[in-house]
């Protein structure tokens, strides 16, 4: 790209090309937090897992599906083996499938920890869909257009940022303190002493650069009380973007009210 | 979020600070190996120098910034809440100008709220059984050797967790305030506490 076309691709509204991650960032947020607390109301393994492939189906149809899969597959094995395990230690069942130094893993305990393990798996992979496939910056920029502060934005975005910086700055102190003959090694005494010398620079230093900070963002008037703009902007929410975010919000709503009344279509399923 | 324009640019700026120190705590903690998490320094700090509301924003940021890769702890930002208020509380009181108040009680309120009432909040969550928390290899145990309750397990289990991670963090978060430059403190909501303190300890010495 040219610097003529790079400037003139700010002249019209920015598109990611896939449909999922051109969902307005509010609507699409609505749409998986929906979804993801129906997993709630269901309790079973066969709808959380049902849910983890819908969120499989849209990461790859947007082309996130390698990044999603990384962390998709850690919560594989933290919440629904791991929950496995847990309830098979906890949980006396009666129908044994095998024995480990007798340890009895059974049928009523497997089954407990897939339900359960398989809900927050659901629940967790549309969260992970979620921030996978929308920047802060444009969710960030679709709540500034419905009236959040741009102070709040900053907060936000600033937060990702420093996260980064510091732990950059947290390694070079690290290292630096090694080289100055700090034990980062050996008991855990010696390690614990070696945490004062690491963490004090980094968290003095990232304290004290506050003030410089503050006096840049004044001088960039950060404080001006007009209206900001935007180099980038996104388009209007769609009437398609909002009503898939109503009707996600509809269906939540219904499962918890038939929940309620005890005709939960999804329970048990 | 409105309240953030009472709020000064200081303020505002310390609060991606208090973010960061959160997760930077942790992965320092990671890398040196030690059995804590120290993933609420940054929100101890900055409610006992900024206030409460500032305290409860950097906690609740760093639970969302925590659920990209671990959803579940969405349903913990009761937990940073709470402990924000309390440093706040504390701060204002001069709790944490002395290291020995700072430790004791502190230490014992802040795992009260993260110990105590994070196993409520698995429990809840978890449907009244064991969650999947690093708590649960001790809590299913002390279950099975002891034959007591399962909640009394799980909170016995993450309450121990939390005592020794909120002792470090009391500790460290002394530190910060005792070092903090009075430049800086002088522009902060509560830095008063510090500055006077800073005053009578030179005094007395004089």
């Amino acid at each position: 790209m040219d610097n003529d076309a790079f400037v003139r691709s700010f002249d019209h509204y920015f598109s990611y090309g896939t449909w999922f991650k051109d969902f307005n960032p509010v609507c699409k947020m609505v749409f998986c937090l929906c979804l993801g607390f129906t997993c709630f109301m269901s309790y079973t393994w066969q709808y959380g897992l049902a849910m983890v492939a819908i969120c499989y189906v849209l990461a790859a149809s947007c082309g996130e599906l390698g990044e999603f899969n990384k962390v998709a597959s850690k919560l594989f094995v933290f919440l629904l083996l791991f929950m496995i395990v847990i309830r098979e230690g906890s949980i006396q069942g009666k129908t044994v499938i095998f024995s480990i130094f007798g340890w009895k893993w059974t049928v009523e305990a497997l089954l407990n920890g897939m339900n359960v393990g398989a809900t927050f798996l659901g629940f967790s992979c549309w969260i992970v869909l979620f921030f996978y496939t929308t920047p802060m910056r444009d969710l960030t920029f679709c709540l500034e257009r419905m009236g959040l502060g741009h102070e709040t934005s900053y907060v936000v975005l600033a937060s990702m940022q420093s996260i980064t910086d510091l732990r950059k700055q947290s390694n070079v102190i690290m290292e630096s303190q090694k080289a100055r003959g700090i034990e980062t090694e050996g008991n855990a005494f010696a390690r614990m002493k070696a945490l004062v010398p690491v963490l004090s620079p980094v968290l003095l230093g990232a304290m004290s650069s506050t003030e410089e900070k503050t006096l840049a963002m004044e001088a960039r008037a950060f404080s001006a009380k007009t209206q900001h703009t935007f180099l980038r902007e996104l388009p209007p929410a769609k009437v398609a973007h909002k009503a898939l975010a109503v009707l996600a919000a509809i269906y939540l709503v219904g499962t918890i009210v038939l929940h309620a009344m005890g005709l939960n279509p999804i329970a048990g399923i | 979020m409105a309240s953030t324009k009472k709020m000064s640019n200081l303020v505002i700026m310390l609060i991606p600070i208090g973010v960061a120190i959160n997760f930077i705590g942790g992965q320092i903690a990671i890398l040196l190996k030690l059995p804590v998490y120290l993933d609420c320094i940054g929100t101890m700090a900055v409610a006992a120098l900024a206030g409460p509301i500032p305290g409860v924003i950097v906690g609740v940021i760093s639970n969302i910034l925590n659920s990209i890769t671990a959803p579940i702890y969405l349903f913990y930002a009761i937990c940073s809440i709470l402990i924000a208020l309390a440093a706040a509380y504390f701060s204002k009181n001069g709790t944490f100008l002395s290291f020995g108040k700072s430790i004791t009680l502190g230490t014992l309120v802040f795992s009260l709220i993260g110990g105590v009432l994070g196993a409520c909040i698995t429990w809840i969550i978890f449907g009244g059984e064991f969650g999947t928390n690093t708590a649960a290899m001790f809590a299913v145990p002390l279950y099975n050797a002891t034959g007591m309750s399962k909640f009394i397990c799980e909170v016995i289990a993450e309450w121990i967790m939390d005592l020794v991670d909120k002792a470090v963090t009391v500790a460290i978060v002394y530190g910060v305030l005792k070092s903090m430059p009075v430049r800086t403190l002088s522009k902060l909501p509560l830095g008063d506490v510090y500055i006077q303190s800073k005053k009578d300890a030179k005094a007395s010495a004089e």
